[in-house]
């Protein structure tokens, strides 16, 4: 696997900056050492780690575990460790989420298309889709994955942060001594504070303005920060938002999410999925994370 | 028994107590390392797996001393087996 | 709805756990490694050593180690025999330099000149099996002008599978051969002078050790170590010697005998701690006792301060002391000789007497993250004996120590 040049590596007041595109979205490192050297050779890993789970678990590869998983027409799968570790954490996510979150409703799609028009989908057409969707209907029993002819499973929605907490474990293990933030797309990791001990800054992005705005500023040494929205993707008719967000029991988008969540962990993929969890809820979302006793950003 | 308190005693005090600004720093000392007993996490590891947190961190100093205390004293190993012997005991 | 935040950190940290290095084991990151280091040992009007020393560690494969280590000591200087002093009675002597004698100008024969070079180089490869099981195969030879030794030992290493507590269990077997450098040993309590010989001397060293390492808390490492072994063979020294006296200007002086078997057991535990200001600690202490019945226990003590771009500065502390050897003796007792002979075995080896040791040190260095570690360490011990020639030796030890890590 061949590693592609960065989009740009440069030193910013004491640590250096490494930034490419990988998982379709805007990734950046940061490195706090001195050494420039050995920075780009851990933006590197970060890169490359990023590639390898990218085209492991992508959707829209012919040549994958995943790829392998949804056209075995039935049949038994047998996956590797790795895809077997994701598959018991969305099996936990299932449960946690109350059923909401489901790896299986991938297949909605089909019915839904979010590209900010009108094009809402008749209810028939939603509850055969359905049909193919429900963790439930999934054998799995460690290494052996068996899905009915037409399931597939979708690991994007856990994706993105396991790549975020195994790049920064990576470069970790590559120099313990040399802390990093990794930002995957606004999901990102701090492993310890800047030299001299001072706090990473980080920018909360306003989902109204996004891209161009802030709502206001975090300061992090050792935490994981996660934000699920809807931000990009949505569908407008009658004045009425239907978000990108499907109820995987109902096949229909969740009744007022809010418009996007950030939570702070301590991993990337618990921060992730708890505000992924929050806007499944719906319009419960603020009472949601005020009982889970974490701190987080919502913006309705 | 031969017992002469040597300079090298009073140093020893000194580094002892170099580490512990005051009698407390000792005792959380004493009870953080060998009175606190926790199952650690993976993700907790961070400390242990850096360098310095070896048993044996600096694998040339320790061979150097092995050798010099094994051609001057009758006492030896202990810390594993192995390693080469010279004609020096 | 009730708080799932504990159960959902738990599971994510369980999906990130697989592949975390195990707390007995550094990083590997980088391909390659060098260290070399030199080495200067200076006693006080004795002996001094130089030492380089070399060590090269490379990962063949994710789970094969490779490490080889280069040794090469020069020695010279002189070193207490054994034996009282006996002005003039001999004029030149086979020494272990093979070319000169006693010191010709004190005419004595209680120190004796020493000069030699030594080699050796050792071999080890670290086995990995699924990340939990560690076996080791070494090997190694050392060469000098009056000793040879060649082992071979191996060692397995297993973690339970929370990765908190390591067993391993190691076996070695020695085999040295010893002689004067001029050839031979010495025939026991001959006269010094006599001149007759034996063959050269062999010996085989069995040594095994069992050991538990546990990660006591987040901050904190501690191991014990079980070893016993037995040697058995030549176990003399082929130079030293040990002198009867009748009265003040009459004394004999004969080659030193020791028994062909010696069986060795420690009890070694070991700790380290990061404490509360980021200091690491390193503590062990040593309790030890063969069937020669010596009894020896040593303390080691390190603590390392560490700060701003990788410098750091270790003080080093070290008390050890033993009980001399059943078969030391000052010299042969006369009335002893008188009514029974020579004792079965006689050593006056001052390494066999009581004695404390003491050592304070200071290590300092500074560490390039990903790159290497550079350290320079000067140390002063100081040894006191209770029944020998000489009361206390004093040493002076300087080492300069570079690492480089390579990709």
């Amino acid at each position: 696997m061949k590693a592609s040049a960065l989009t740009s590596f440069e030193k910013i007041d004491d640590f250096w900056r490494g930034r490419f595109e990988a998982m379709a979205s805007p990734c950046e490192c940061l490195v706090a050492c001195e050494d420039e050297k050995l920075a780009n050779k851990l933006v590197l890993i970060a890169q490359q780690e990023a590639k390898r789970i990218e085209q492991k678990f992508s959707r829209y590869r012919a040549d994958n575990i995943i790829y392998k998983i949804n056209h075995a027409k039935g049949k038994v799968t047998t996956v590797d460790n790795e895809t077997a570790d994701l598959l018991d954490f969305a099996a936990q996510c299932y449960g946690l989420s109350e059923h909401r979150f489901d790896v299986t409703s991938g297949v909605l799609r089909e019915a839904w298309q979010f590209d900010g028009s009108d094009n809402i989908p008749d209810q028939a057409k939603v509850a055969t889709v359905l049909q193919r969707v429900g963790w439930p209907k999934v054998n799995w029993q460690r290494p052996a994955l068996t899905l009915q002819d037409g399931m597939e499973i979708d690991l994007g929605g856990i994706g993105k942060e396991y790549a975020v907490d195994q790049a920064a474990k990576l470069m970790k293990q590559h120099a313990p001594d040399v802390n990093v933030l990794v930002n995957f797309g606004g999901d990102l990791v701090a492993t310890g504070p800047r030299l001299d001990g001072k706090a990473w800054t980080v920018g909360v992005d306003d989902p109204s303005k996004t891209g161009q705005g802030t709502v206001g500023g975090i300061e992090i040494k050792k935490a994981a920060f996660a934000t699920s929205g809807d931000a990009r993707r949505f569908l407008l008719k009658d004045g009425l938002r239907y978000s990108h967000i499907l109820d995987p029991l109902t096949g229909w988008p969740v009744e007022h999410a809010p418009r996007s969540v950030s939570v702070l962990a301590n991993t990337c993929i618990e921060a992730g999925m708890m505000a992924t969890f929050a806007l499944l809820q719906g319009k419960n979302a603020r009472q949601f994370l005020e009982e889970q006793d974490v701190v987080f950003w919502m913006v309705d | 028994m031969k017992r002469i308190i040597t300079i090298h005693g009073v140093v020893l005090g000194l580094l002892l107590l170099s580490g512990c600004s005051t009698m407390k720093d000792f005792s959380n000392t004493v009870k953080d390392s060998l009175f606190t007993y926790e199952k650690v996490k993976p993700w907790q590891k961070g400390e242990l797996a850096k360098e310095d947190m070896q048993l044996v961190d600096d694998g040339m100093m320790t061979y150097a001393d092995d050798h010099i205390y094994f051609s001057k004293e009758a006492a030896t190993g202990g810390k594993g087996v192995g390693g080469g012997g010279c004609g020096c005991n | 709805m009730k708080s799932i935040q504990k159960k959902l950190a738990l599971a994510s940290c369980t999906l990130l756990s697989h592949g975390l290095p195990n707390a007995a084991q550094a990083a590997e990151g980088e391909d390659w490694a060098v260290d070399g280091s030199l080495l200067h040992y200076a006693e006080e009007d004795r002996i001094t050593v130089n030492k380089f020393i070399g060590t090269l560690v490379t990962n063949v494969s994710e789970s094969d180690k490779v490490k080889v280590d280069l040794v090469y000591d020069t020695m010279s200087g002189s070193t207490p025999s054994g034996a009282l002093d006996s002005a003039g009675s001999f004029a030149t002597v086979s020494t272990p330099s093979g070319a000169g004698g006693f010191s010709a100008s004190s005419g004595s024969t209680s120190i004796a000149d020493f000069e030699d070079t030594r080699l050796g180089v050792s071999l080890d490869w670290e086995h990995t099996k699924k990340r939990v099981h560690r076996i080791n195969y070494g090997s190694s030879i050392s060469v000098e002008k009056d000793f040879t030794s060649f082992g071979v030992n191996t060692n397995y290493a297993q973690d339970t599978s929370s990765r908190i507590v390591t067993y391993s269990a190691g076996i070695a077997a020695t085999f040295d051969s010893v002689r004067r450098s001029t050839g031979g040993t010495p025939e026991p309590f001959t006269e010094y002078g006599d001149g007759q010989s034996l063959d050269e001397g062999s010996r085989v060293t069995w040594d095994t050790i069992f050991g538990v390492t546990r990660v006591l808390n987040r901050r904190t490492l501690g191991q014990i170590n079980f070893s016993t072994g037995l040697s058995e063979g030549y176990l003399t020294d082929p130079y030293k010697l040990i002198s009867r006296t009748l009265n003040l200007s009459e004394t004999h002086t004969y080659f030193e005998d020791r028994p062909s078997s010696r069986q060795r057991s420690s009890v070694y535990m070991s700790m380290a701690h990061t404490t509360r200001h980021d200091n690491v600690m390193h503590l062990s202490y040593r309790y030890y006792w063969d069937d020669w019945d010596i009894v020896s226990n040593t303390i080691d003590y390190r603590l390392k301060f560490r700060y701003e771009g990788g410098f750091f500065i270790e003080p080093h502390f070290r008390y050890y002391d033993q009980t001399a050897a059943n078969f030391y003796m000052f010299s042969i007792p006369q009335e002893t000789y008188q009514l029974s002979g020579f004792p079965e075995y006689a050593s006056a080896d001052y390494r066999l007497d009581q004695m404390e040791g003491t050592t304070v040190g200071i290590n300092i260095g500074k560490t390039f993250p990903g790159k290497g570690k550079l350290r320079f360490r000067v140390e002063q011990i100081e040894w006191i004996y209770d029944n020998s020639l000489f009361d206390t030796n004093k040493a002076l030890v300087v080492q300069l120590s570079y690492k480089k890590l390579f990709e």
